[in-house]
């Protein structure tokens, strides 16, 4: 990979926020909080609007798994590939909303359309004031990563029902080049970190092609019904922590016997917590009790013959709180 | 001592070892079988991690090598430089997949009949159709673990932690394992 | 640095005139070489000689190679090429198969090739991952989050230090005690 030219869109920012770590009188939380903000809304932005071509490992714990992202925008939007580079082969081509993931061990291919595409050039999923009411954000200083010069924000909860974080942003593609989940004692949960990153200023279509044809594979293709308006739908998320609010709410349906397993989203901006409640057959083996990958909780039990499992990158308790707080709707 | 110089091998195996260091470990591997040894079989740790073993893997043939060596002339020293500047992480091919639980618990036994699908269009690029079945996802969940998987990926789409703000949130789809 | 790291000081050193350095560049690619030629080559102790041959084209080949590419690129064209010639030597060699055979007894094919194996003697693979994989499962996490680091992921020892926020000095240190209590398991089936 050849050394590309600097994306010039974001440098005159650069000199201002030095200017801002030299000088001499401290800085206060409250100073950072602002640019800290202002700079993941530029990685946001930079993330579905540059070409960037990296290799990255992802950790949690002691297991490991590195992938290469090729991503490419240009008029016709964004298109990317990500390809597994260890572990069980996998390969994933994004045209904007539309994705396909291909699973060779597998034989098969999954099709789906992504919601993300609401997202484009805009950080947060609520209204950052939101967001900022539960979450203080801050610039802790700078850091060199694959060899380029990095600004360190972190992001820290007001309460222990959620996590927090470290990213390293790249001064001047704005792209995030390293991030940490971390636990209520600092603990990292989770990293990610790239370990080669270059921005070139063309990528060819034929580097976005799926090196597997997917000929002779099973073709799958989600098939979930528009969203359903009646937000309760029989069920009830009677606790949830401060600020997190529904965002989707989907179907999934089991051509066998009809039975839906529903999965309701919630968010407070920044963690994710999905809650899937699905009627346990009596063959089925149902899932009980806590797992934990990395930053990723899960919880599952029982409620009325009721499989309940909720998931998401919020601490354990949190999970568990949340899954019994689950209730058949009163009428 | 001798553990010293285990430590330097393994070093050594890794491009890690100073030229220093490596001087006087590389005169004493000349004449210690049991130094050899260790860098033997480190590799073929690392080789069996790395899917290079063949499948009857030999025990050493460097012996036989070695002796056929001592019938050829010895090198004479060339004087320019060595610029390897490769990073084994970029742009390697997939690794060998490894057999698992069906990765969204689908049953495969009852797949449906075979769909023809519109072609569609993303753009000016043509979306090449293929037959395409209409089991949804998540279809029969084949046991607790295969749930669990799949529960979690149908999470991680709607991921809008920090980390994807930074990546696409299908990161998680290709680095996710589907746990035993 | 990595692999490349190392097969620079030591190819080095053999141009230098150290014979014996090449034997640890042997040993370090002597498996892989195998794979690779056992695909052209179906009788085991014809692969073990296709493969000798090639370390011995690259050695001699050794004072050529300039370094503009990775040694074991340079050597896995070798052993390639090595191969293919002796798939044309075969072709024009009169069938010996039926030489086997004998009338009216049974052939075991198996235990005849067990004979034929060299000194060197063959190990089954799946034994070796085995034993490997029961070793790094039960490593403290510290090492075996170094050894997939650095084996598995291919990160330099600078980068583990960063993800792991330790010193350089301890991710050398911990990726050796992983690579010692392998060895123990290792040891005991080679022996």
């Amino acid at each position: 990979m050849k050394p590309s030219r600097e994306i010039g869109a974001f440098r005159w920012l650069t000199p201002c926020f030095l200017i801002l770590t030299l000088s001499a009188p401290p800085v206060s939380a409250a100073d950072t909080s602002s640019q800290a903000r202002a700079i993941l809304a530029k990685m946001a932005h930079a993330t579905r609007t540059n070409n960037y071509d990296g290799t990255f490992v992802s950790i949690r714990g002691a297991d490991t798994a590195s992938m290469r992202i090729i991503h490419k925008t240009d008029s016709r939007g964004e298109h990317e590939r990500l390809i597994a580079l260890t572990g069980t082969a996998k390969e994933v081509i994004r045209r904007n909303d539309e994705v396909i993931c291909i699973f060779p061990n597998e034989r098969s291919v999954m099709v789906d359309k992504t919601s993300q595409q609401a997202f484009f050039g805009t950080a947060w999923r609520q209204p950052i004031e939101q967001v900022a009411a539960l979450y203080d954000f801050s610039v802790l200083g700078g850091d060199r990563i694959a060899g380029r010069p990095a600004w360190v924000l972190g992001i820290q909860p007001k309460d222990a029902d959620r996590y927090s974080y470290r990213l390293w942003v790249d001064t001047s593609s704005s792209l995030l080049l390293k991030s940490q989940v971390l636990d209520g004692g600092g603990s990292i949960l989770e990293q990610l970190l790239f370990t080669a990153l270059e921005t070139p200023v063309v990528i060819s279509e034929s580097a976005l092609q799926a090196s597997i044809s997917g000929e002779g594979y099973t073709w799958y293709r989600n098939e979930t019904p528009p969203a359903s308006s009646e937000r309760n739908s029989g069920w009830e998320v009677g606790w949830l922590p401060r600020g997190f609010a529904m965002t989707e709410q989907e179907m999934h349906d089991m051509p066998k016997d009809k039975k839906a397993v529903k999965h309701k989203v919630f968010s407070d901006g920044l963690a994710t917590v999905s809650v899937f409640i699905e009627k346990n057959e009596e063959q089925a083996v149902p899932v009980q009790g806590y797992s934990a990958f990395g930053a990723l909780n899960t919880y599952s039990t029982l409620a009325d013959g009721y499989q309940i499992t909720v998931v998401g990158e919020v601490p354990a308790a949190t999970v568990r709180q949340i899954a019994t707080s689950v209730s058949p709707a009163v009428p | 001592m001798r553990s010293e110089r285990r430590e330097q091998i393994s070093a050594l195996l890794d491009g890690e070892l100073s030229e220093r260091e490596a001087g006087p470990l590389l005169i004493e591997m000349r004449t210690d079988p049991e130094l050899r040894s260790a860098w033997s079989r480190y590799h073929l740790m690392s080789d069996a991690l790395c899917q290079r073993l063949p499948d009857t893997a030999c025990r050493d043939i460097s012996r036989r090598v070695s002796l056929a060596l001592e019938h050829e002339p010895t090198c004479l020293p060339m004087r320019w430089r060595l610029e390897s500047r490769w990073k084994p992480a970029a742009g390697l091919a997939i690794a060998a997949a490894i057999a698992g639980v069906g990765f969204f618990g689908l049953n495969r036994n009852q797949l449906p009949e075979q769909v023809v699908p519109q072609a569609s269009t993303i753009g000016s690029a043509e979306f090449h159709p293929l037959p395409i079945a209409t089991v949804k996802w998540n279809g029969q969940p084949v046991d607790a673990s295969s749930r669990l998987s799949a529960y979690i990926v149908n999470h991680q789409q709607f991921n809008s932690s920090p980390q994807t703000q930074g990546l696409t949130p299908y990161f998680r789809v290709v680095t996710h394992e589907a746990q035993p | 640095m990595g692999e490349t790291g190392a097969d620079a000081q030591l190819v080095k050193r053999v141009q230098k005139g150290d014979k014996k350095a090449f034997d640890l560049l042997v040993l370090k690619y002597q498996q892989r070489i195998i794979k690779l030629v056992s695909r052209y080559v179906r009788d085991p102790t014809d692969t073990l000689d296709v493969a000798q041959d090639a370390f011995l084209k690259a050695y001699r080949a050794l004072p050529n190679f300039r370094g503009d590419s990775a040694f074991y690129t340079w050597l896995y064209r070798i052993a390639i090429n090595t191969a293919k010639n002796y798939l044309v030597t075969q072709s024009r060699r009169p069938m010996e198969s039926e030489s086997f055979r004998v009338e009216g007894e049974q052939v075991d094919l198996e235990s005849m090739l067990k004979d034929l194996a060299t000194p060197e003697s063959l190990l089954i693979t799946d034994e070796i991952k085995e034993a490997i994989a029961e070793a790094i499962e039960q490593l403290p996490d510290d090492l075996r989050t170094a050894i997939n680091l650095r084996e598995v992921e291919g990160l330099s020892y600078e980068e583990i230090a960063d993800v792991m926020t330790c010193p350089i000095g301890t991710v050398r240190s911990r990726i050796f005690r992983a690579r010692e209590a392998i060895d123990h398991r290792l040891k005991a089936l080679l022996e």
